[in-house]
């Protein structure tokens, strides 16, 4: 069994020991008398088995012989037993029915036996006197009775067990005194009159009473605040309970401990594999509810009074503790889990070192535009120091260290600094002093306000600088705070609270800038399953019809590759093992041509930081860059050949002495025509071959319009065989420098036949012509049987990332025509076709 | 003997020129065209006993020009084609669409003359 598994048995044991100790010691014994009372005074009350007989006055006065005469009018009523409570003369003669006589009962001085003071001269004559004592109130309310006494020589029976008759187990037992009992109270004087009939009394005893004793005296179950009970009666209700059989007495010691014993384990068992605190109201309220009724069976069957309280308290007190263990152990795994995270999360930050936090302060502020400033910290003794400084330094201050500590003090724990251009004149500018948290000392950060106050734009990056800091600090502080002894108790809520809080900003730090690589990324578990994917993954995932939660690893890659299953599986298996990186070629989705990369971390790595890293490297910009050399290279090429051959022959024509002067001059301007022609188109180019790489999306350069074309034909091809569509095409044999980004221009071209096609009806024909002309190169395809226009118009001018399919592609196709100087128009009419015409710039 | 009129097709318009001026000065008669239907115009409206042309054009290239020209049915003047996107050497396609010379630019205005000279000399004009 786990430490933690003995834990659980052996605390709800000790705790339930605890509640049998206190049991024992009678802490409870008030509640369980209350609550015996409470069940019994409720009871139904039963057939009198007892009268009380009042010695009132008229029998009193009735001379000596009355005693015999009531003896003998109680024999005839049929009373089983006559108990005389206060004192009496001694019968002369035998009775016909038992009598009985109290007497006073003493302890005697250093034993715990007793002893009846009997009247002077008389001699117990074996069968009259009784001891009449009341065992002890609980707590001023007198709900129990003894049976017998302790004597030296042996027993000494107490009153009202002697005048019931009957034997009870237990030395003490409680007295029931249900509110609804019948306890006949009849005169003496009204028995010896004959009033009554004979053997009216038969089946009962009389307690024979003086007056006085039926004065109210005792505190009783009958009426719990008041003295409201009289010893007579309270003496009947336990004649009653005990000649009815219904006199109950408290569990045993060793019964408490057995009862406790079992309802404790039972919580122990219960608890075992459930959450105490999902269960902490419903098992206690359950076992409560099971202990009553045990109680209340054992009451009214057994006569016994379980130890309630104790019963009752177990449960919840058990509960308690399950539940106060599992936080115990929940907050040290959060403790433990939270420390882990952080430690992970800050590894490589400033964080882990706290103490170099504030050498990030100077480099922030200069970032935002702050031209001055001063790190100051405020040590305990109320002296300042200067911890770093940009152009500036604490000499700068016109107050002293001591004047401003307590306006620095003020300053602590708050979020807003305050205005402190009169602190540095010397300035000349306004200025600001704002506490930005602290490790060892607290530090104030005092600024000159960036170029647009603190309402612009570097004013709101300069206090976004401040809180984090704050922020920065305060989490330092919380995540140090369990190593710090005075610390060490600080709520694990708080630490966990820092903790997260961390790791959740940290975290969504690196997803933002996640986001914003170039490359579209997504990170697997060791076991292939998806991690987190950037927002180009996620685009990619979309275009796949993939869904980024449910697409394992290798669900990936052969749906974005040609690899077939084994080969993928082998791949797997070989970086799992081994790490490194894998590239693929990728199908193409959208304009993009790309390749992934599969990579793992080396081999040693731990298995927890296993991941697969799948990278969508986008080559189109490679081959655009590659397109964009060729196409200047060809340009300059054939258009400087041109230059060239003009300037060749004109200067050859200069040379020529046939060519007279009225000749020359053209010949020389033309010279200088060609070569400001190649200088133009050097210039043109140049800003292509200059262009930066991102601009290579948007860049547009001389590209033979009519191979583009052919390539969105040839694509095309397919489409229009399968759908018996003709194609009516005419195109120049050659072609010259159309300006373009010819993959752009090839994905609109394409989608503008597919659209066209897929709206063609079988065996008609869709035109497609490439006509050049002196500055603009023309490509239009028509046919189909046509859209609306302005079903057209809408299809065509929702948003790139609304619209869908080919009208997606044809969409930005149109947007980056603009963008080249060009344009495209389009038509449409339903049964009469549509089409789109693309012009584009030609240079030659 | 009449001066052999020569047309020159081009939309380099500051090469045609100096063309036609390099041929003017070797004493043939040069007209020039900026495109094929240009040029396909002047050859139906006069007569032409040589055609230098370029085969990158607007409007209508130099190789549907010669298809054009072939398509005719007429007695067709020999072609010199002078391009920047032509190799050097005459392919049976070429030669079957008229082309006596073929040369990628820059030309050398020498080598130029005597192809115009040589190909006026043997009449290579032919009838499609």
């Amino acid at each position: 069994m786990t430490r933690e598994g003995v834990a659980s048995v052996v605390f709800p044991v000790l705790l339930v020991a605890a509640l049998a100790l206190l049991q024992q010691w009678n802490v409870f014994r008030d509640v369980d008398g209350r609550l015996f009372d409470l069940s019994t005074g409720l009871e139904r009350g039963r057939d009198p088995a007892v009268v009380v007989v009042e010695r009132d006055a008229v029998f009193e006065s009735s001379g000596p012989a009355r005693f015999g005469k009531l003896d003998n009018a109680l024999a005839r009523l049929g009373v089983e037993r006559i108990g005389y409570l206060d004192d009496r003369p001694l019968p002369t003669s035998e009775t016909a029915v038992p009598i009985l006589v109290g007497a006073a009962a003493r302890r005697i001085p250093g034993t715990d036996a007793w002893t009846m003071i009997l009247p002077p001269g008389t001699q117990d004559s074996g069968s009259l006197f009784a001891a009449r004592i009341l065992a002890p109130s609980e707590y001023g309310i007198y709900r129990s009775q003894s049976t017998v006494l302790p004597g030296l020589d042996g027993s000494i029976p107490v009153f009202d067990a002697a005048l019931a008759g009957t034997p009870h187990r237990d030395r003490r037992f409680l007295v029931r005194m249900p509110a609804r009992q019948s306890i006949p109270v009849i005169s003496a004087s009204q028995l010896v009159a004959g009033e009554l009939i004979r053997g009216e009394l038969s089946r009962t005893v009389a307690l024979v009473a003086a007056s006085d004793s039926l004065k109210g005296t005792l505190s009783t179950p009958l009426a719990p605040g008041t003295r409201a009970t009289s010893e007579a009666i309270f003496r009947a209700h336990a004649v009653q309970d005990l000649r009815a059989g219904r006199s109950a007495s408290r569990a045993r010691a060793w019964e408490a401990w057995l009862l406790l014993g079992v309802v404790g384990l039972l919580l122990v068992i219960a608890f075992r594999r459930t959450d105490p605190k999902r269960l902490a109201i419903v098992v206690p309220v359950a076992a409560n509810v099971l202990v009553l009724g045990t109680s209340w069976l054992a009451l009214e069957f057994a006569g016994r009074l379980l130890p309630v309280t104790a019963l009752l308290l177990a449960p919840w007190v058990i509960t308690f503790q399950r539940i106060l263990a599992r936080e115990l152990r929940q907050d040290r795994r959060l403790d433990s889990v939270a420390s882990r995270a952080v430690q992970h999360s800050i590894h490589r930050s400033a964080l882990r070192e706290g103490a170099r936090l504030p050498e990030f302060v100077e480099p922030a502020g200069r970032l935002a535009g702050i031209t001055r400033s001063v790190l100051i910290g405020l040590c305990e003794d109320g002296s300042l120091e200067q911890v770093s400084a940009h152009d500036a330094s604490l000499d700068d201050l016109v107050v002293s260290p001591a004047k401003l500590a307590p306006q620095l003090r003020k300053l602590r724990g708050r979020h807003v600094g305050r205005d402190a251009t009169q602190l540095v004149p010397s300035w000349n500018t306004e200025a600001r002093i704002t506490w930005i948290g602290g490790a060892e000392q607290d530090l104030f950060w005092l600024f000159a306000e960036p170029p647009g106050g603190r309402t612009g734009k570097q004013g709101h990056l300069v206090r976004a600088i401040s809180a984090s800091f704050r922020e920065l600090f305060r989490w330092r502080a919380d995540l140090n705070a369990r190593e710090r002894q005075e610390e060490r108790f600080m709520p694990i809520d708080e630490r966990v609270a820092s903790a997260i809080s961390l790791v959740s900003t940290e975290s969504d730090q690196i997803r933002r800038g996640f986001d914003t690589i170039e490359t579209a990324v997504m990170v697997f578990h060791l076991i292939g399953s998806p991690l987190h994917a950037n927002a180009g993954m996620e685009d990619i995932y979309r275009e796949a019809e993939l869904a980024v939660a449910d697409t394992s690893l290798a669900e990936l890659l052969a749906a974005l590759t040609e690899l077939d299953p084994v080969r993928i599986e082998a791949m797997l298996q070989d970086l799992v093992f081994n790490g490194g990186e894998m590239r693929v070629p990728m199908r193409r989705f959208g304009p993009s041509q790309r390749v992934l990369r599969v990579a793992a971390p080396g081999s040693m790595a731990r298995g927890a930081d296993r991941v697969i890293v799948v990278e969508a490297i986008d080559i189109s910009e490679l081959h655009s860059a590659a397109d964009l050399r060729k196409a200047v290279a060809m340009f300059i090429d054939l258009q400087l050949r041109n230059d060239l051959e003009a300037i060749l022959l004109a200067a050859d024509l200069a040379k020529d002495p046939r060519v007279g002067p009225e000749r020359i001059v053209s010949v020389v301007d033309r010279i200088g025509e060609a070569a400001r022609r190649a200088t133009g188109r050097l210039d043109e180019v140049a800003g292509l071959v200059r262009g930066e790489t991102r601009d290579l999306v948007d860049a547009s350069y001389p590209v033979d319009a009519r191979k583009i074309v052919v390539e969105a034909l040839e694509k095309t091809a397919e489409l229009a065989e399968e759908l018996g569509v003709l194609m009516d095409v005419a195109m120049p044999a050659l072609s010259g420098f159309t300006i373009a980004e010819p993959r752009a221009l090839a994905d609109m071209l394409e989608a503008m036949l597919r659209v066209v096609i897929a709206d063609t009806p079988q065996g008609e024909t869709v035109s497609l012509r490439l006509e050049e002309q002196d500055a603009r190169s023309h490509v239009r395809i028509s046919g189909g049987f046509g859209v609306g226009f302005g079903r057209l118009v809408w299809l065509l001018t929702k948003s790139e990332d609304q619209s869908v399919g080919e009208y997606r592609l044809i969409n930005r196709g149109i947007a980056r025509t603009a963008k080249w100087g060009g344009s495209v128009s389009y038509w449409g009419r339903e049964a009469d076709g549509f089409g789109f015409n693309v012009n584009l710039r030609r240079i030659g | 003997m009449s001066v052999p009129h020569i047309l020159i097709v081009d939309d380099d318009t500051i090469l045609s020129g100096l063309l036609q001026l390099t041929l003017e000065l070797e004493g043939y008669d040069a007209s020039t065209a900026p495109d094929g239907d240009a040029g396909l115009a002047m050859l139906r409206q006069g007569t032409f006993d040589l055609v230098v042309l370029d085969l990158v054009m607007p409007k209508m290239d130099g190789i549907k020009f010669l298809r054009v020209l072939n398509e005719g049915g007429e007695r067709r003047p020999p072609v010199i084609v002078i391009s920047s996107t032509a190799g050097n050497t005459l392919s049976d396609e070429f030669r079957a669409l008229g082309v006596v010379a073929i040369a990628r630019k820059p030309v050398e205005p020498g080598w130029l003359v005597a192809q115009v000279a040589a190909a006026l000399a043997s009449g290579d004009g032919q009838t499609g």
